[in-house]
């Protein structure tokens, strides 16, 4: 196993919660932490929706791994942004906080941070290159995010009638 | 029910699906290839898969993931991730309009070039590296695919 996405092995797995994007709009958020390419890479799938779950605000897949020098980079697909690449920005340790720029030119910073076992704090912003930070065209979204776990039946004699 | 593909994307859709087949890597080592494609939100982009097998073992020699997604001028943009390589984008160069030809710059002035391209019902894939600009490739994989389909959809082939 690399070490360099060792820190995030703790979220392999299905995160699921809501939050809200810039004018307060109300979004459900689903996303789902994998490895892949032999265990050397984070896959990350990411869904922001309306509540219902039916619209698509925004989707991104990514993957997540070390270039051969040891820095963790991230190729992704985003469906408001196009293909990006993002490297690791310095933070707290055991945060995961990415930042590049989009083939349209937007800039963009996406950040999780652990707050617990089970949860996760998400957090993104993207602007035009030319934007000021009070333009409207500012783009944000946070969520909080609780690991998905099955459900767990009681055993039968435990059941309510 | 037919997957949705952005336009630009529309010239992949008949690679969709899962493909294998005999391949070579650069050291000559005979292997089985396996690639699979398959679209990203609603056709927004796409994801593919890309593995040498060992042909006796089917253990992993080299593998590879990555995205597809297009630019302003409907070029294919690729992000990719292979453990040799690290993350890497990708960008299309003029190829045969059949098939599609990506090639990245990666530290050391190496190009890394991947080539797909249709042959009648086989996916050719091939993959080399490439020192400084008009230096020699050296070959990575390359190979023929065939769709791998269901043996009932297969005539005349009995389980």
């Amino acid at each position: 196993m690399n070490q360099s996405i060792t820190p995030f092995l703790a979220w392999l797995g299905t995160w699921g919660g809501s939050g809200e994007a810039q004018d307060s709009q109300a979004v459900r958020i689903r996303c789902t932490f994998e490895t892949v390419v032999a265990d050397t890479a984070l896959r990350m799938a990411f869904e922001a929706t309306d509540l219902t779950g039916q619209t698509l605000y925004h989707g991104v897949v990514a993957c997540l791994g070390p270039t051969p020098t040891g820095q963790l980079r991230a190729v992704a697909l985003s469906t408001i942004h196009g293909n990006l690449l993002l490297e690791q920005t310095p933070d707290d340790e055991g945060v995961m906080a990415l930042a590049g720029i989009a083939g349209n030119g937007n800039h963009i910073m996406v950040t999780f941070v652990p707050e617990g076992p089970d949860r996760l704090l998400f957090s993104a912003m993207w602007r035009p290159p030319e934007a000021a930070p009070d333009d409207p065209r500012l783009g944000r979204m946070t969520a909080n995010l609780g690991k998905l776990t099955p459900m767990r039946m009681p055993p039968p004699d435990q059941r309510q009638q | 029910m037919p997957h949705t593909l952005r336009p630009e994307l529309e010239r992949f859709r008949h690679w969709l699906g899962l493909w294998r087949g005999p391949g070579t890597m650069g050291d000559g080592t005979e292997v089985l290839l396996e690639f699979s494609i398959r679209p990203l939100f609603e056709g927004a982009g796409l994801e593919f898969t890309s593995s040498a097998l060992d042909k006796a073992t089917g253990a992993n020699l080299s593998t590879g993931l990555g995205f597809w997604g297009v630019d302003d001028q409907g070029k294919v943009v690729a992000g990719i991730y292979t453990p040799e390589l690290g993350p890497v984008q990708m960008h299309e160069v003029p190829d045969d309009p059949s098939g599609v030809c990506i090639e990245a710059l990666v530290p050391g002035n190496v190009r890394f070039i991947v080539a797909l391209i249709m042959e009648g019902q086989e996916l050719v894939m091939a993959t080399r590296r490439q020192q400084g600009y008009a230096g020699q490739g050296t070959p990575i994989t390359s190979g023929t695919m065939r769709r791998v389909t269901p043996s009932w959809r297969s005539p005349g082939v009995t389980p």
